[in-house]
This record gives C-alpha cells, structure tokens and sequence, in this order.
C-alpha cells in the first residue's frame, strides 16, 4: 500500500527491450572504436609508404640525373670513346684474337677495324678457307669466343675455296658486354 | 513513449553509423590507396635498377675510358704538327709506298696509307694508336698482299677534351721520336728514313697527301737529315731530324747550331752554320 512517499530502493518497471538496446549500443561503441583505431594504423601506414615513396623517388631521379650527366660528359666528345675503343681493341689485340679462332686451313685476308663513338669496335674482315667446312669450323670458333659479339657472315663464294666475309664486334677481355 | 525510444534508438545506432562512415569513408578508400601505392612502389623499383644500370654502365665507361687513356698525352690540332708526329711514327719502319693526309679542325687526324712487312704495318699501327703520343685511330684496313701488308688508316689526335674525364696530364713532346726501345724492335734491322717528301697542296686547314718513301742511308750521316717539306699559309718550311728529334724550321730558324737560309723543293733546304760551312738538304729522287 503506498503512502504517497517515494519508493527508495525499489526498481521502475523495466521496459521490454531495454537491455537489448544498451548492449546494442555498447557493442557499436566498441565498433566505432575498433574503426578509429584502425583508421589511425592505415592512416600511418599510408602517410609512411607515401614518404617512402617521394624519397625512392627523389633517389631515382637523383641518379637517373647523375647517369645521364656522366653519359652526357662522356658523349660530348666522341674522340674520347673512339680513342678508348681503338685502345682496348688495338689492331694487335684483334689480329691475335682472331688468329687464335682461326682453325687450320683458314686465313685471314682483310680486315677493317672502325672505333665507333659509342665505344665499341666493328670488324669487317674477309677469310679464304680450304672448305666449307674449315669456314664452318671457323663460324663455330667464333661464334664461341666471348670476345666477339654481333657476328654475321656476309657474302660467301663457292665451290672450291671458300672466300667470305664476316662482319662481328670485338671487346677486349674483361670488358662487360 | 515514442520519442524516448526513438532517442534510444538512434543512440544505439549512431556509433554504428560512426564506424560503418569510418570503414567505408575512410578505411576501405585507404586500403584501394595502399594497393595503388604497391604498384607505385614496383614501379619505382624498377626505376631505381634501370637508373643504377645506368649509372654502373656509366662509372664503367668512364673507368674503361681513364683505363685506356690514362697514360695519354694532349697533343696539338695543329696540321704541322700532326704532320710531323705522323712522319715520326713511321721512323725506322721500312714502309713503301707511303702517303699522308692531315686535317685540321675539330675533327683533326691524318689519313696514312702505307705497305710493308707485317711487323712494320703493326708497329705502324701500334704508334699511330698510341695515346701516350697523343693520337688514336679511328680506322685500319689491312690487306694481306701475300708478303706485304697495305694499311690504310685514320687517325684523330687526342685534345683538350682528355681534361673531361682523365686528370691533367703532361702534354705530348710533338717533335718526340720513338725511343730507342721502339727501334730496336723492329725486325727489318733497316732503319730507312722517309727522305723523299713531294707537297701536292699547300698545308692548311685541308693539305694534300705527300708521298714520303724511303731511301738509301746517305754515308757519312751528316748532322741534319731532311724529313720533308712543309708547306704551310704561303710559307714554306722543312721538317729535319737532328739525332733523335724531328725540328720544323722556316728560313731564318736555327737547329743545332746551323741557320737555314732558303727552302727550296728544287733546290733544297740551305743550312749554314759559321764553323762548319753550308749544308744542303735535297729530297731524295
């Protein structure tokens, strides 16, 4: 029986779903928590990679500057790679490398040597062989030394000797191709 | 009743809204920026190994070039001079016939065409590409004439521009002979001097070949020998070997105490000297 004096230490009546909601809610706090912690960790991530980007990229651009330069300086004057072709694939230096791919009944009749500007060496020899074969040694022989590169046999008469002429690219050893 | 639920509602969902704006506003378009930045960053790798190849292939190139060039000397452009290093690599070496054509210039070189053994063309050779005299070459051709050996050959001359890449070294003596050493290496043990010097064109920018093919050693040896003529801006000068050096000299110069008094292709070159009397220097027929 009430008195008309407040009910101290009594409950309300609890509405039907109430609890429900309140977990509902706590659970979406937790949530909206989770997402902001997350989006700080990707934010950093993303704000870091975006650093480390720019700075590769500043790297690159820094040495693709500094290739280009030491190219260009090497470019400017054509004597200077010409000059170093025709040191490190002397005359002489060609004449023995090619002497020791020369097989027997093979010899050597002609040869134009041109130092190109870009530090390399062309050859345009011409050879006299016994037979196809012994010519065919020789292709074989040379094709294998790794000091002669870009080789095409050119004109070819037959039968009888075999006179030819080859075009390839000669680089000292040890040079990097 | 109603608005109170409604704001409990609302208040249930509203961290909701908050996390699904968060996840999908921000997170999801910062995890499709991560993949792009993957690509990005592959990008830039590759970048990075082309632009250190090409550094390498520089540092590389600029090493093969001090390598090969280190001992070089800078040499003059000019036609003379070029001349006269031209007709000195040839010293000692019997080569017949041999002609010559210098160019000034920025392109500045000679063009030699010569014949002879085998060991004197690649002795040729080897002087001709010596940077330590100050010339390379540009092109050979070798023929194998059966016991002769014909060359053709351009050279350049190595300038200034040695100062780009390779520190600064002394300056080629351009009168300088080949040692010693050089001559004693020669097989042919017959020293022929080019003695016969025909200028087909006055020596400028553009000269003409001049034919210069060996001959007999005259006996005794006098003290100036005749290397050739030089014609050169409507002046004509001659080039002589005093022991082992080769002097260009106009009329009125002194080498080794003898005073050239005329040059003429015809005549010869006079030389006084007041103690041993009047040398004349004749092409040899």
């Amino acid at each position: 029986m009430s008195l008309g004096l407040p009910e101290f230490g009594s409950r309300g009546s609890a509405e039907p779903g109430q609890g429900l909601w309140r977990f509902f809610q706590i659970l979406g706090f937790v949530v909206l928590a989770h997402a902001l912690f997350t989006s700080a960790i990707e934010w950093r991530a993303a704000y870091g990679a975006g650093l480390s980007i720019e700075g590769a990229r500043a790297q690159v651009a820094q040495a693709e500057r500094s290739a280009e330069e030491m190219r260009r300086s090497l470019q400017k004057h054509s004597g200077l790679l010409i000059a170093t072709a025709s040191v490190e694939s002397s005359p002489e230096r060609v004449l023995g490398d090619l002497h020791q791919v020369l097989p027997e009944g093979v010899s050597l009749v002609s040869l134009k040597i041109d130092f190109l500007p870009d530090a390399t060496t062309r050859l345009d020899f011409g050879v006299i062989a016994r037979n196809p074969q012994a010519y065919d040694r020789f292709l074989r022989a040379l094709l294998k030394s790794p000091l002669f590169t870009d080789i095409k046999p050119g004109s070819e008469s037959r039968p009888g000797l075999v006179r030819a002429n080859v075009t390839a690219k000669h680089r000292k050893a040890g040079v990097a191709p | 009743m109603m608005n109170r639920w409604l704001g409990r509602e609302a208040a249930a969902v509203l961290p909701w809204l908050g996390a699904a704006f968060l996840w999908f506003g921000v997170i999801a378009p910062m995890r499709a920026d991560l993949q792009n930045r993957l690509v990005e960053q592959g990008r830039v790798r590759r970048d990075r190994v082309k632009a250190d190849r090409l550094s390498r292939e520089a540092r590389s190139l600029r090493a093969r070039v001090g390598e090969a060039l280190g001992a070089a000397c800078r040499s003059s452009a000019d036609p003379a001079a070029l001349r006269q290093r031209t007709v000195a690599a040839t010293s000692g070496l019997s080569l017949a016939p041999f002609t010559l054509s210098v160019t000034g210039g920025p392109d500045a070189g000679a063009v030699i065409e010569a014949e002879g053994s085998r060991s004197a063309v690649q002795e040729l050779l080897r002087r001709l590409g010596d940077p330590a005299r100050g010339g390379f070459l540009r092109s050979t051709t070798i023929r194998d004439k059966g016991v002769r050996w014909s060359v053709s050959s351009t050279t350049g001359v190595l300038e200034s521009f040695l100062d780009a890449i390779v520190p600064p070294g002394p300056s080629c003596s351009d009168l300088s002979d080949p040692g010693p050493a050089e001559a004693a290496s020669e097989p042919a043990g017959v020293r022929s001097r080019p003695g016969t010097t025909q200028p087909r064109a006055p020596s400028g920018q553009r000269p003409g070949l001049v034919s210069v093919a060996p001959s007999p050693e005259p006996t005794p040896v006098p003290p100036l020998t005749l290397v050739a003529f030089l014609m050169s801006e409507g002046r004509s000068r001659v080039s002589v070997r005093v022991g082992d050096q080769v002097r260009v000299v106009g009329v009125g110069g002194q080498v080794d105490g003898w005073t050239c008094v005329s040059i003429d292709r015809d005549e010869g070159a006079v030389f006084t000297s007041p103690g041993k009397g009047r040398l004349v220097l004749k092409a040899a027929q």
